[in-house]
């Protein structure tokens, strides 16, 4: 009888029948065989920045260095599974391997779970002596199997795949020649006075990456993969986007507006006319990268000083909160900072050591981005004032057509959609342009309203 | 009454003038315009504060809707106000020629010269004509600027597609990734020693030798003339494929350079990447032990979130993990400890030297044990490091004092 799992190579599902080998012989090992462990992170269960082929790959690697002379065998399946095969590895190896998965994903509380077999976790460890884990991961195997088997039949949706350099040269010829502002959108900053009554801090003007993919017909190339890349093409779209603001129509101007803007965009002759026409009646928010005021450290103290002497207010834009640990905050002299929203806070495992940065800052500077109703809700009880987001988006929709005389025959949906674009059809589509730009408040309805609303 | 506002975001003032002046024809008998010539002052003295100051002036005759500020680009300024609130434009504007005293218009001229009144009541027209000259003339203005940046644009381009003496371009930087996928790398392959220099010793010890691609002999393989630094971010991405081509040429085996202690520069996308898990496959855990992976800052804080995943990675893989490109302006923003890397690697400049509490103070946060200064060119900046507590030093007054160890 056959004591090991070797075999020789396959072709298509290589992988995935390989496992189905290996599960097939271990059912037929002698009781005296060699004990085999099985390792599988499904980094499908993880967050979404880690859902990636590389992740994957990345993490298959360092369990495999890690397992040494234990190896057996070890792939990254399709599907975002890795997975490690060891031949009697030593107790304290697997211990090791399994401490070293956790913290390569120390950033997602899922990690912090304990590994089991039930698929529900994101690390699945069995041993293949065990009856009990045998059957599982035979089903496994049987499952992950019959969906490559299919994948393989079902053509693959075109990948995506990073831009190039001569994409760059082609994107900036077509920028030039396209209306950027058809790109661009709108979405409100509300601060919650108290929790039920909220005003609109600044509407940000921003241009939609999706809407700039439709206008330029960048098919399968996906911008912000490739980062430097991605950094140069933004300055062009500021450039863009300062020649052609004027055409930005409303019927109610801001009271403050925010852009994302690079330093660099800052300096130019441009942006002093526009910081010149606003000194005269609107307050500008502008959002800036991190990676951006590093990048021009030297003039970045100068610039946030010209600026907030003028009365505009400086946000550093698009802040993860597991950064959060490596930044300094006050170190920026930001007057917000933009916390992207995650789910995970809810978890009750997550962390909590992500305060310390925001408490020492100060959470009432604390904008929360990209946040839903749970997120919001979260914010509130958690000392958060300041929101953005899709649920904001709503009530503040909610409550313009509440007032909006003309509102009768429209949906929700509609007026947050129209609320957010700024040129064409959609825009056209609302009969009264002066409710759409005029942003007002939040404060409890009752309940006529309510049913009104 | 009050005025509707204007309705186009970032519209010009004169723009934003015009619109007011139409949307206010009903209304105009309650109306009066003041216009202050501040045009005719010396541009030194209409600067931004100033200017500020003199529009604060009608804050309180405007305010609450009863009538608007104008400033437009020339420095003229135009105040609309409710007839009833002339006392106060009155008083403003004389707060406005005090502000201004100083220059020589208002020293020199008769009063009349410095503003002019316009009570819309009877002067509507003559006023909405004022209103559109000023707008025609600012749209002419605006024309001719946008044609000369465009030219300038043109030019440019132009010059960069003819002469290869300016800034990387997308373009080039498609010529430049080609012909360094082909190009022999060996020739360009450098290495510099960071040595522990103790303080009252001129006898630097090895420690670890940066491996790196000279980027000077490199432009001149590649590009001669073109400046690669020109355009930060292209010349970042051309980094990208030197890091590919730099594993390449390490993992060769008839090269000795991993038999030392070796540092190597290093993106967080290129040590995420297939090549970097080659490269590793082949390496004991001695061997990667005894490398250093320096990773650029700026590249770091582009996504700090991918660095901690590729940081946590190479650790757990027993490499060691230095930041990269530290200067001083940099340093409020930059803690080794927070973004939990073994060394930092600070540039030794004059404006290091000429900041020495500052930069002291953040040395000692970062424990002066773990950060390197590089470019130590001079033997002022070995006297700085020590003075500061670091050991760690490299640059070209480094390797001379190495020579002349081995001269001996």
């Amino acid at each position: 009888m056959n004591r090991n799992l070797s075999s020789p190579a396959y072709g298509m599902l290589s992988a995935e029948l390989r496992l189905d080998e290996i599960a097939k012989k271990a059912a037929l090992l002698p009781p005296d065989a060699p004990n085999y462990e099985v390792l599988r992170v499904q980094t499908s269960k993880l967050a979404l920045q880690y859902q990636t082929p590389i992740h994957a790959a990345t993490t298959v690697h360092l369990m495999s260095t890690l397992a040494g002379e234990y190896w057996e065998y070890s792939v990254a399946l399709r599907n975002g599974d890795a997975i490690l095969i060891l031949r009697t590895p030593p107790p304290a190896v697997m211990t090791k391997i399994i401490e070293t998965v956790r913290k390569l994903f120390a950033n997602d509380p899922i990690a912090l779970v304990l590994s089991e077999p039930s698929p529900a976790c994101f690390l699945n460890h069995y041993s293949l002596r065990d009856d009990m884990d045998l059957g599982l991961f035979s089903r496994l195997v049987a499952d992950l199997l019959t969906v490559a088997q299919q994948g393989a039949i079902t053509p693959p949706p075109p990948e995506m795949r990073p831009m190039q350099p001569s994409d760059v040269a082609e994107i900036t010829r077509q920028l030039d020649n396209a209306n950027i502002i058809t790109a661009v959108r709108r979405q409100a900053c509300l601060e919650m006075i108290n929790p039920t009554h909220g005003e609109v801090l600044f509407q940000e003007f921003y241009t939609a990456s999706n809407a700039l993919r439709e206008i330029l017909r960048l098919g399968n190339i996906d911008l912000p993969s490739s980062r430097w890349l991605f950094r140069h093409l933004t300055n062009e779209m500021d450039r863009l986007l300062l020649q052609n603001i004027p055409q930005i129509q409303l019927q109610r101007y801001p009271v403050a507006a925010s852009f994302n803007l690079n330093l660099a965009t800052l300096q130019t002759q441009e942006f002093g006319e526009i910081e010149e026409i606003a000194a005269q009646r609107i307050q500008l928010f502008i959002e800036l990268q991190n990676a951006d005021i590093l990048a021009n450290a030297s003039a970045y103290p100068a610039i946030r000083r010209r600026l907030q002497e003028s009365g505009h207010k400086i946000v550093l834009d698009g802040v993860q909160i597991s950064e959060l640990s490596s930044l300094d905050l006050k170190a920026y002299g930001a007057d917000y900072i933009k916390v992207i929203w995650t789910p995970d806070l809810l978890s009750l495992n997550y962390p909590q050591g992500f305060w310390i940065p925001l408490n020492d800052y100060g959470r009432e500077k604390v904008i929360f981005a990209h946040c839903d109703k749970e997120g919001f809700l979260w914010g509130l009880r958690n000392g958060i004032t300041h929101f953005q987001g899709f649920f904001t988006d709503r009530l503040i929709a909610r409550m313009t057509m509440q007032q909006c005389p003309k509102s009768e025959n429209c949906t929700l949906q509609q007026c947050v959609n129209r609320h957010r674009v700024l040129l064409g059809p959609q825009r056209n589509e609302c009969t009264d342009h002066d409710m759409l730009d005029m942003f007002p408040p939040i404060i409890p309805l009752t309940d006529k309203e309510e049913r009104k609303a | 009454m009050s005025l509707p506002p204007v309705s186009s975001l970032f519209a010009t003032p004169e723009a934003s003038l015009m619109e007011y002046v139409i949307s206010m024809i009903r209304v105009r008998k309650e109306y009066a315009s003041l216009v202050i010539h501040l045009s005719n002052l010396l541009p030194k003295n209409r600067h931004t504060a100033a200017m500020h100051e003199a529009l604060k002036s009608f804050t309180q005759a405007t305010h609450a809707g009863k009538g608007r500020t104008f400033k437009l680009h020339d420095g003229d300024v135009v105040v609309i106000y409710q007839t009833g609130q002339k006392p106060l434009v009155q008083k403003g504007l004389e707060r406005v020629r005090h502000l201004f005293a100083q220059d020589p218009f208002v020293a020199h001229q008769p009063e009349n010269l410095f503003s002019s009144t316009y009570i819309l009541e009877n002067d509507y027209e003559k006023f909405r004509s004022f209103a559109k000259y000023r707008l025609t003339s600012r749209q002419q203005r605006d024309r001719l600027l946008a044609e000369t940046r465009a030219q300038v644009r043109k030019d440019h381009a132009l010059k960069q597609a003819t002469d290869t003496s300016s800034a990387i371009t997308p373009s080039l930087l498609v010529t430049a990734q080609a012909t360094l996928e082909r190009a022999d790398l060996a020739s360009l392959v450098r290495r510099q020693a960071i040595c522990r220099l103790s303080p009252g010793r001129n006898t630097p010890i090895p420690v670890f030798y940066e491996v790196f691609i000279s980027i000077d002999d490199l432009r001149q393989t590649i590009l001669p003339r073109t400046n690669l630094f020109g355009n930060p971010a292209l010349f970042y991405h051309l980094t990208e494929t030197l890091d590919r081509r730099i594993l390449v040429f390490l993992s060769d085996r008839s090269d000795k350079t991993l038999e030392k202690n070796i540092s190597v520069n290093i993106n967080v996308s290129s040590i995420l990447s297939p090549d970097f898990v080659k490269f590793d496959r082949n390496l004991t855990p001695d061997v990667r032990s005894s490398i250093i992976l320096e990773i650029n800052i700026l590249d770091i804080f582009l996504d700090v979130e991918r660095y901690h995943f590729a940081r946590d990675f190479v650790q757990q893989s027993g490499y060691r993990v230095c930041l990269d490109g530290v200067n001083p302006a940099m340093m409020p923003f930059v803690q080794r400890r927070s973004l939990g890397a073994n060394n930092i690697k600070l540039m030794c400049s004059d404006t290091i030297l000429e900041h020495k509490d500052l930069v002291s103070q953040w040395v000692k946060a970062q424990d002066p044990g773990t950060v390197i200064i590089a470019r130590c060119d001079t033997i002022q900046s070995v006297e700085f490091a020590h003075s500061l507590g670091i050991s760690l030093c490299q640059g070209y007054y480094i390797e001379e004092l190495l020579r002349q160890k081995k001269g001996h």
